[in-house]
Protein backbone atom coordinates (compact mmCIF):
# COMPACT_ATOMS: atom_id res chain seq x y z
CA UNK A 1 0.00 0.00 0.00
CA UNK A 2 1.09 3.27 -0.72
CA UNK A 3 2.41 5.45 2.18
CA UNK A 4 -0.30 8.45 1.40
CA UNK A 5 -3.20 5.79 1.95
CA UNK A 6 -2.07 4.76 5.30
CA UNK A 7 -3.23 5.60 8.70
CA UNK A 8 0.52 6.98 9.52
CA UNK A 9 0.41 10.18 6.68
CA UNK A 10 -3.09 10.75 8.11
CA UNK A 11 -1.98 11.63 11.80
CA UNK A 12 1.10 12.54 10.07
CA UNK A 13 -1.35 15.49 8.56
CA UNK A 14 -3.19 15.93 11.73
CA UNK A 15 -0.02 16.83 13.01
CA UNK A 16 0.51 19.52 10.07
CA UNK A 17 -2.69 20.77 10.79
CA UNK A 18 -2.04 21.37 14.69
CA UNK A 19 0.89 23.24 13.66
CA UNK A 20 -1.04 25.16 10.93
CA UNK A 21 -3.42 26.18 13.53
CA UNK A 22 -1.04 26.93 16.50
CA UNK A 23 1.04 29.29 13.86
CA UNK A 24 -2.19 31.22 13.09
CA UNK A 25 -2.88 31.76 16.65
CA UNK A 26 0.17 32.92 17.40
CA UNK A 27 0.44 35.22 14.25
CA UNK A 28 -2.97 37.05 15.20
CA UNK A 29 -1.51 37.52 19.03
CA UNK A 30 -4.12 34.43 20.41
CA UNK A 31 -1.17 32.34 21.36
CA UNK A 32 -0.31 33.43 24.59
CA UNK A 33 -2.02 30.75 26.60
CA UNK A 34 -0.44 28.27 24.54
CA UNK A 35 3.06 29.67 25.09
CA UNK A 36 1.98 30.24 28.44
CA UNK A 37 1.31 26.19 28.70
CA UNK A 38 4.49 24.95 26.70
CA UNK A 39 7.10 27.68 28.95
CA UNK A 40 5.68 26.99 32.62
CA UNK A 41 5.33 23.18 32.06
CA UNK A 42 8.54 22.05 32.62
CA UNK A 43 9.69 25.37 35.29
CA UNK A 44 9.19 22.81 38.10
CA UNK A 45 11.48 20.29 36.57
CA UNK A 46 14.18 22.93 35.18
CA UNK A 47 14.07 25.11 38.99
CA UNK A 48 15.01 21.75 40.93
CA UNK A 49 17.63 20.47 38.44
CA UNK A 50 18.99 24.34 37.79
CA UNK A 51 19.25 24.31 41.99
CA UNK A 52 21.07 21.02 42.10
CA UNK A 53 23.58 22.23 39.34
CA UNK A 54 24.06 25.66 40.01
CA UNK A 55 25.85 25.31 43.14
CA UNK A 56 28.43 22.75 41.66
CA UNK A 57 28.66 24.59 38.47
CA UNK A 58 29.75 27.52 40.88
CA UNK A 59 32.60 25.93 43.34
CA UNK A 60 34.20 24.61 40.45
CA UNK A 61 33.96 27.90 38.33
CA UNK A 62 35.38 29.73 41.83
CA UNK A 63 37.90 27.24 41.98
CA UNK A 64 38.98 28.04 38.39
CA UNK A 65 39.20 31.40 38.81
CA UNK A 66 40.63 31.54 42.09
CA UNK A 67 43.80 33.78 41.05
CA UNK A 68 41.81 35.88 38.88
CA UNK A 69 39.01 36.98 41.74
CA UNK A 70 41.88 37.49 43.87
CA UNK A 71 43.54 39.97 40.88
CA UNK A 72 39.70 41.84 40.44
CA UNK A 73 39.20 42.38 44.02
CA UNK A 74 42.73 44.11 44.50
CA UNK A 75 41.75 46.06 41.46
CA UNK A 76 37.91 46.89 42.20
CA UNK A 77 39.08 47.56 46.19
CA UNK A 78 40.72 50.67 44.64
CA UNK A 79 38.43 51.35 41.93
CA UNK A 80 36.06 51.69 45.19
CA UNK A 81 38.31 54.35 47.18
CA UNK A 82 38.20 56.85 43.33
CA UNK A 83 34.76 55.90 42.88
CA UNK A 84 33.86 57.43 46.30
CA UNK A 85 36.00 60.36 46.01
CA UNK A 86 34.10 60.39 42.50
CA UNK A 87 30.93 60.27 44.08
CA UNK A 88 31.68 63.05 46.74
CA UNK A 89 32.63 65.46 43.80
CA UNK A 90 29.47 64.07 41.87
CA UNK A 91 27.26 64.93 45.17
CA UNK A 92 28.80 69.06 45.44
CA UNK A 93 28.17 69.39 41.46
CA UNK A 94 24.35 67.37 42.03
CA UNK A 95 23.97 70.39 44.44
CA UNK A 96 25.45 72.92 42.41
CA UNK A 97 23.18 72.00 39.46
CA UNK A 98 19.84 72.33 41.97
CA UNK A 99 21.07 75.38 42.97
CA UNK A 100 21.33 76.65 39.05
CA UNK A 101 18.24 75.35 38.03
CA UNK A 102 16.50 76.60 40.92
CA UNK A 103 17.86 80.15 40.41
CA UNK A 104 16.84 80.00 36.55
CA UNK A 105 13.45 78.41 36.84
CA UNK A 106 14.49 75.58 34.46
CA UNK A 107 11.45 72.74 34.26
CA UNK A 108 12.33 69.62 35.29
CA UNK A 109 11.86 66.90 32.82
CA UNK A 110 9.36 63.89 33.15
CA UNK A 111 11.46 61.07 34.92
CA UNK A 112 11.05 57.53 32.96
CA UNK A 113 8.63 54.89 34.18
CA UNK A 114 9.64 51.27 34.18
CA UNK A 115 7.32 48.27 34.12
CA UNK A 116 9.06 45.06 36.29
CA UNK A 117 9.01 42.24 34.31
CA UNK A 118 10.11 38.58 34.73
CA UNK A 119 11.76 36.38 32.10
CA UNK A 120 9.78 33.66 30.99
CA UNK A 121 12.30 31.31 28.90
CA UNK A 122 15.72 32.20 28.34
CA UNK A 123 16.97 30.62 25.06
CA UNK A 124 17.89 27.83 26.44
CA UNK A 125 19.37 26.89 23.01
CA UNK A 126 21.06 30.21 22.64
CA UNK A 127 19.24 30.43 18.51
CA UNK A 128 18.12 34.00 18.66
CA UNK A 129 19.40 36.09 21.47
CA UNK A 130 15.87 36.51 22.33
CA UNK A 131 14.08 36.54 25.89
CA UNK A 132 10.39 36.30 26.44
CA UNK A 133 8.98 38.33 29.36
CA UNK A 134 5.70 38.27 31.16
CA UNK A 135 4.60 41.61 30.08
CA UNK A 136 2.63 42.25 26.82
CA UNK A 137 0.24 44.58 25.49
CA UNK A 138 -1.99 44.36 28.86
CA UNK A 139 1.08 46.12 30.59
CA UNK A 140 1.48 48.80 28.11
CA UNK A 141 4.27 47.40 26.43
CA UNK A 142 4.59 48.16 22.57
CA UNK A 143 6.90 47.14 20.17
CA UNK A 144 10.51 49.50 20.08
CA UNK A 145 10.70 50.02 23.86
CA UNK A 146 13.97 49.59 25.37
CA UNK A 147 14.44 46.59 28.70
CA UNK A 148 16.98 47.40 31.13
CA UNK A 149 17.67 45.40 34.18
CA UNK A 150 20.30 46.69 37.16
CA UNK A 151 20.91 50.17 35.25
CA UNK A 152 21.71 48.81 31.68
CA UNK A 153 20.37 48.51 28.63
CA UNK A 154 19.54 44.95 27.50
CA UNK A 155 17.55 45.25 24.55
CA UNK A 156 14.47 46.74 23.20
CA UNK A 157 10.94 45.25 22.16
CA UNK A 158 10.36 43.31 18.81
CA UNK A 159 6.72 41.81 19.84
CA UNK A 160 4.40 42.30 22.14
CA UNK A 161 1.71 39.68 22.45
CA UNK A 162 -1.14 40.18 24.83
CA UNK A 163 0.25 39.11 27.79
CA UNK A 164 4.00 38.17 26.92
CA UNK A 165 6.83 39.87 24.75
CA UNK A 166 9.76 39.11 23.07
CA UNK A 167 13.04 40.84 23.59
CA UNK A 168 15.57 40.88 21.20
CA UNK A 169 19.00 41.27 23.21
CA UNK A 170 21.78 44.09 22.73
CA UNK A 171 24.02 40.71 21.95
CA UNK A 172 22.00 40.10 19.14
CA UNK A 173 23.09 40.70 15.20
CA UNK A 174 20.14 42.16 14.53
CA UNK A 175 19.98 44.73 17.34
CA UNK A 176 21.10 48.38 16.96
CA UNK A 177 20.39 52.00 18.46
CA UNK A 178 21.50 55.60 18.88
CA UNK A 179 24.16 55.65 21.50
CA UNK A 180 27.12 57.89 22.73
CA UNK A 181 30.24 57.80 24.42
CA UNK A 182 29.17 59.63 27.87
CA UNK A 183 32.83 61.84 28.38
CA UNK A 184 32.96 63.11 24.67
CA UNK A 185 29.39 63.04 23.81
CA UNK A 186 30.40 61.92 20.20
CA UNK A 187 27.62 59.69 19.02
CA UNK A 188 27.36 56.53 16.94
CA UNK A 189 25.34 52.65 17.00
CA UNK A 190 25.72 50.53 19.03
CA UNK A 191 24.69 46.98 17.33
CA UNK A 192 25.09 43.46 18.74
CA UNK A 193 27.71 41.08 16.95
CA UNK A 194 27.77 36.93 17.19
CA UNK A 195 30.32 35.73 19.34
CA UNK A 196 32.01 38.90 20.46
CA UNK A 197 29.25 40.63 22.35
CA UNK A 198 28.69 44.44 21.59
CA UNK A 199 29.97 46.95 19.04
CA UNK A 200 29.59 50.57 19.21
CA UNK A 201 30.32 51.20 15.13
CA UNK A 202 29.69 54.44 12.93
CA UNK A 203 31.93 56.93 15.62
CA UNK A 204 33.74 59.68 12.91
CA UNK A 205 37.37 59.32 12.98
CA UNK A 206 37.88 62.29 15.02
CA UNK A 207 36.00 60.95 17.83
CA UNK A 208 37.68 60.39 21.22
CA UNK A 209 37.53 57.28 22.54
CA UNK A 210 39.42 55.16 25.54
CA UNK A 211 39.45 52.19 26.88
CA UNK A 212 37.05 52.25 29.85
CA UNK A 213 34.83 55.22 28.55
CA UNK A 214 31.14 54.94 29.51
CA UNK A 215 28.56 54.53 26.28
CA UNK A 216 25.12 55.52 26.96
CA UNK A 217 21.66 55.64 25.05
CA UNK A 218 21.90 58.85 23.18
CA UNK A 219 18.29 58.89 22.85
CA UNK A 220 17.29 59.95 19.43
CA UNK A 221 14.79 56.84 19.29
CA UNK A 222 12.23 58.10 21.67
CA UNK A 223 11.10 54.76 22.80
CA UNK A 224 14.60 53.71 23.92
CA UNK A 225 15.54 56.98 27.30
CA UNK A 226 18.54 58.91 27.12
CA UNK A 227 21.75 57.85 29.45
CA UNK A 228 20.75 54.15 30.23
CA UNK A 229 24.00 53.13 30.45
CA UNK A 230 25.28 50.15 27.97
CA UNK A 231 28.51 49.49 28.82
CA UNK A 232 32.16 50.09 28.88
CA UNK A 233 34.71 50.83 25.59
CA UNK A 234 37.13 47.52 25.86
CA UNK A 235 39.45 48.07 22.98
CA UNK A 236 38.74 50.34 19.68
CA UNK A 237 38.99 48.30 16.71
CA UNK A 238 39.86 51.08 14.20
CA UNK A 239 42.33 51.35 10.67
CA UNK A 240 43.57 54.36 9.51
CA UNK A 241 42.07 53.91 6.14
CA UNK A 242 38.52 53.28 7.67
CA UNK A 243 35.70 55.46 7.14
CA UNK A 244 34.60 55.18 10.78
CA UNK A 245 35.75 54.22 14.00
CA UNK A 246 34.65 51.43 15.97
CA UNK A 247 34.76 49.72 19.39
CA UNK A 248 33.86 46.82 21.39
CA UNK A 249 31.62 47.41 24.48
CA UNK A 250 31.62 45.38 27.80
CA UNK A 251 28.82 45.06 29.68
CA UNK A 252 28.71 43.40 33.29
CA UNK A 253 25.17 42.06 32.93
CA UNK A 254 25.23 38.00 32.13
CA UNK A 255 22.53 37.97 29.38
CA UNK A 256 22.26 34.17 29.68
CA UNK A 257 21.03 34.52 33.04
CA UNK A 258 18.15 37.62 32.91
CA UNK A 259 15.61 36.56 35.67
CA UNK A 260 14.21 40.02 35.78
CA UNK A 261 14.24 42.91 33.52
CA UNK A 262 12.47 46.57 33.51
CA UNK A 263 10.66 48.17 30.11
CA UNK A 264 11.30 51.89 29.74
CA UNK A 265 7.85 53.57 29.10
CA UNK B 1 -2.27 6.75 27.65
CA UNK B 2 0.73 6.52 25.83
CA UNK B 3 0.81 9.90 24.86
CA UNK B 4 0.17 11.23 28.85
CA UNK B 5 3.85 9.02 29.12
CA UNK B 6 5.60 10.75 26.35
CA UNK B 7 4.39 14.00 27.14
CA UNK B 8 5.84 13.74 31.17
CA UNK B 9 9.09 12.37 29.48
CA UNK B 10 9.44 15.43 27.23
CA UNK B 11 8.56 17.70 30.16
CA UNK B 12 11.11 16.24 32.50
CA UNK B 13 13.60 16.73 29.08
CA UNK B 14 12.81 20.40 28.61
CA UNK B 15 13.39 20.99 31.99
CA UNK B 16 16.93 19.41 32.12
CA UNK B 17 17.58 20.87 29.26
CA UNK B 18 16.62 24.36 30.25
CA UNK B 19 17.80 23.82 33.86
CA UNK B 20 21.39 21.85 33.51
CA UNK B 21 22.54 22.25 30.05
CA UNK B 22 23.42 25.77 30.24
CA UNK B 23 25.86 25.44 32.64
CA UNK B 24 27.47 22.17 30.52
CA UNK B 25 27.86 24.00 27.39
CA UNK B 26 30.74 22.10 25.40
CA UNK B 27 32.68 25.50 23.68
CA UNK B 28 29.35 27.11 23.31
CA UNK B 29 27.20 24.44 22.26
CA UNK B 30 24.53 22.77 24.11
CA UNK B 31 22.92 19.42 22.40
CA UNK B 32 19.42 19.34 21.83
CA UNK B 33 17.73 16.61 24.53
CA UNK B 34 14.28 16.96 22.77
CA UNK B 35 15.60 16.27 18.96
CA UNK B 36 17.88 13.23 20.13
CA UNK B 37 14.52 11.63 21.60
CA UNK B 38 12.61 12.62 18.82
CA UNK B 39 15.66 10.72 16.85
CA UNK B 40 15.01 7.79 19.44
CA UNK B 41 11.31 7.63 19.08
CA UNK B 42 11.80 7.79 15.43
CA UNK B 43 14.02 4.33 15.75
CA UNK B 44 11.24 2.46 17.12
CA UNK B 45 9.21 2.13 13.90
CA UNK B 46 5.76 3.36 15.13
CA UNK B 47 5.00 5.89 12.93
CA UNK B 48 1.76 7.71 15.43
CA UNK B 49 4.47 7.99 18.52
CA UNK B 50 7.35 9.49 16.06
CA UNK B 51 4.99 11.75 15.16
CA UNK B 52 3.18 12.57 18.44
CA UNK B 53 6.92 12.98 20.09
CA UNK B 54 8.22 15.22 17.38
CA UNK B 55 4.84 17.67 17.13
CA UNK B 56 5.24 18.07 21.02
CA UNK B 57 8.96 18.63 20.83
CA UNK B 58 9.20 20.75 17.75
CA UNK B 59 6.10 23.20 19.69
CA UNK B 60 8.58 23.08 23.17
CA UNK B 61 11.72 23.95 21.03
CA UNK B 62 9.85 26.61 19.45
CA UNK B 63 8.09 28.40 22.14
CA UNK B 64 10.83 28.10 24.32
CA UNK B 65 13.21 29.87 22.42
CA UNK B 66 11.09 32.40 21.12
CA UNK B 67 11.11 31.38 17.27
CA UNK B 68 8.96 31.56 14.94
CA UNK B 69 6.51 28.87 15.89
CA UNK B 70 7.27 25.71 13.36
CA UNK B 71 10.28 26.20 12.39
CA UNK B 72 11.38 22.88 14.77
CA UNK B 73 8.16 22.20 14.88
CA UNK B 74 7.66 21.16 10.91
CA UNK B 75 11.65 20.21 10.92
CA UNK B 76 11.00 17.83 13.55
CA UNK B 77 7.74 16.48 11.55
CA UNK B 78 9.74 16.26 8.11
CA UNK B 79 12.81 14.44 10.18
CA UNK B 80 9.97 11.95 11.85
CA UNK B 81 8.64 11.41 8.48
CA UNK B 82 12.41 10.86 6.74
CA UNK B 83 13.54 8.87 9.65
CA UNK B 84 10.44 6.72 9.20
CA UNK B 85 10.14 6.38 5.49
CA UNK B 86 13.89 5.74 5.36
CA UNK B 87 14.17 3.34 8.32
CA UNK B 88 12.11 1.09 7.24
CA UNK B 89 12.01 1.31 3.47
CA UNK B 90 16.33 0.28 4.09
CA UNK B 91 16.73 -1.01 7.58
CA UNK B 92 15.40 -4.85 7.18
CA UNK B 93 17.77 -5.98 9.98
CA UNK B 94 18.20 -5.07 13.45
CA UNK B 95 19.63 -1.35 14.38
CA UNK B 96 22.65 -1.08 15.07
CA UNK B 97 25.29 1.83 16.42
CA UNK B 98 26.06 3.36 13.04
CA UNK B 99 22.32 4.32 11.96
CA UNK B 100 22.04 5.84 15.41
CA UNK B 101 24.96 7.94 14.79
CA UNK B 102 24.19 8.65 11.07
CA UNK B 103 20.59 9.17 11.70
CA UNK B 104 21.87 11.82 14.55
CA UNK B 105 24.36 13.66 12.52
CA UNK B 106 21.58 13.97 9.76
CA UNK B 107 18.92 14.85 12.42
CA UNK B 108 21.38 18.27 13.63
CA UNK B 109 21.89 18.77 10.25
CA UNK B 110 18.99 18.50 8.64
CA UNK B 111 16.63 20.03 11.33
CA UNK B 112 18.76 22.97 12.05
CA UNK B 113 19.03 23.67 8.59
CA UNK B 114 15.73 23.51 7.51
CA UNK B 115 14.68 25.60 10.99
CA UNK B 116 16.65 28.23 9.89
CA UNK B 117 15.10 28.55 6.57
CA UNK B 118 11.54 28.68 7.90
CA UNK B 119 12.25 31.38 10.48
CA UNK B 120 14.24 33.31 7.79
CA UNK B 121 11.34 33.28 5.65
CA UNK B 122 8.69 34.08 8.06
CA UNK B 123 10.94 36.78 9.27
CA UNK B 124 11.70 37.90 5.46
CA UNK B 125 7.19 37.61 4.99
CA UNK B 126 7.05 39.54 8.43
CA UNK B 127 5.23 36.74 9.97
CA UNK B 128 8.14 37.32 12.83
CA UNK B 129 10.14 39.14 14.72
CA UNK B 130 13.52 37.44 15.26
CA UNK B 131 15.20 34.61 12.82
CA UNK B 132 17.79 31.94 13.92
CA UNK B 133 21.16 33.94 13.80
CA UNK B 134 22.93 32.24 10.88
CA UNK B 135 26.06 32.24 12.52
CA UNK B 136 25.57 29.70 14.56
CA UNK B 137 25.92 27.25 11.69
CA UNK B 138 29.39 28.67 11.35
CA UNK B 139 30.08 28.51 14.73
CA UNK B 140 28.67 26.36 16.31
CA UNK B 141 27.52 23.32 13.95
CA UNK B 142 30.46 20.60 15.00
CA UNK B 143 30.43 20.80 18.69
CA UNK B 144 26.89 20.58 18.58
CA UNK B 145 27.09 17.39 16.21
CA UNK B 146 29.69 16.42 18.94
CA UNK B 147 28.14 16.88 21.90
CA UNK B 148 25.11 14.83 20.38
CA UNK B 149 26.72 11.74 18.98
CA UNK B 150 27.65 11.88 23.05
CA UNK B 151 24.60 11.69 24.16
CA UNK B 152 22.68 10.25 21.73
CA UNK B 153 22.55 6.58 23.13
CA UNK B 154 21.06 7.57 26.80
CA UNK B 155 18.19 9.67 24.85
CA UNK B 156 17.92 6.41 22.25
CA UNK B 157 18.02 4.29 25.35
CA UNK B 158 15.21 6.47 27.00
CA UNK B 159 13.06 6.38 23.80
CA UNK B 160 13.06 2.59 23.73
CA UNK B 161 12.60 2.53 27.90
CA UNK B 162 9.60 4.81 27.28
CA UNK B 163 8.37 3.04 24.29
CA UNK B 164 8.82 -0.80 26.08
CA UNK B 165 7.13 0.96 29.47
CA UNK B 166 3.80 1.92 27.22
CA UNK B 167 3.72 -1.67 25.31
CA UNK B 168 4.40 -3.24 28.69
CA UNK B 169 1.53 -0.96 30.09
CA UNK B 170 -0.71 -1.96 27.16
CA UNK B 171 0.16 -5.70 27.54
CA UNK B 172 2.36 -6.46 24.38
CA UNK B 173 5.27 -7.86 24.19
CA UNK B 174 8.63 -5.60 24.25
CA UNK B 175 11.94 -5.26 23.00
CA UNK B 176 15.37 -5.39 24.83
CA UNK B 177 16.90 -2.00 24.48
Amino acid sequence: MRFIYTKAFAFFSVCVAIVAIVTFLEAKGYGGPIQAVFINAPRPVAAAVSSLARPVRNFFSTVYNLKKITDQNVQLTSQVYQLQQQLADFNQATRENQDLKQELGFVAGAKNQFTPCTALAQNPLGLTDTLIINCGQDNGVTEGQGVITQGYLVGKIIYAGKTSSTVLLITSSQFSSDALVSSTGDSGVVEGSFGSGIILDQLSQSAVVNKGDLVVTAGINPQIPKNLLIGQVGSVLSAPGDLFKKATLVSPIDFSNLQFVFVAQ
Amino acid sequence: MKYVIYLIVIIILAGIQTGLFPYLKFFGAVPDLLLLFVVGSCLQREAEDAFFVALLCGLFVDLQNGVFVGSYTLSFLLLALLLYLVIGRLVVFELNFKYLVAATVAAVVFTGFLAWLISAAAVHFGWAAAAIDPHIWRSRLPQEIAYSLILCYPLYSLATWTHNSILKLQGKKYRII
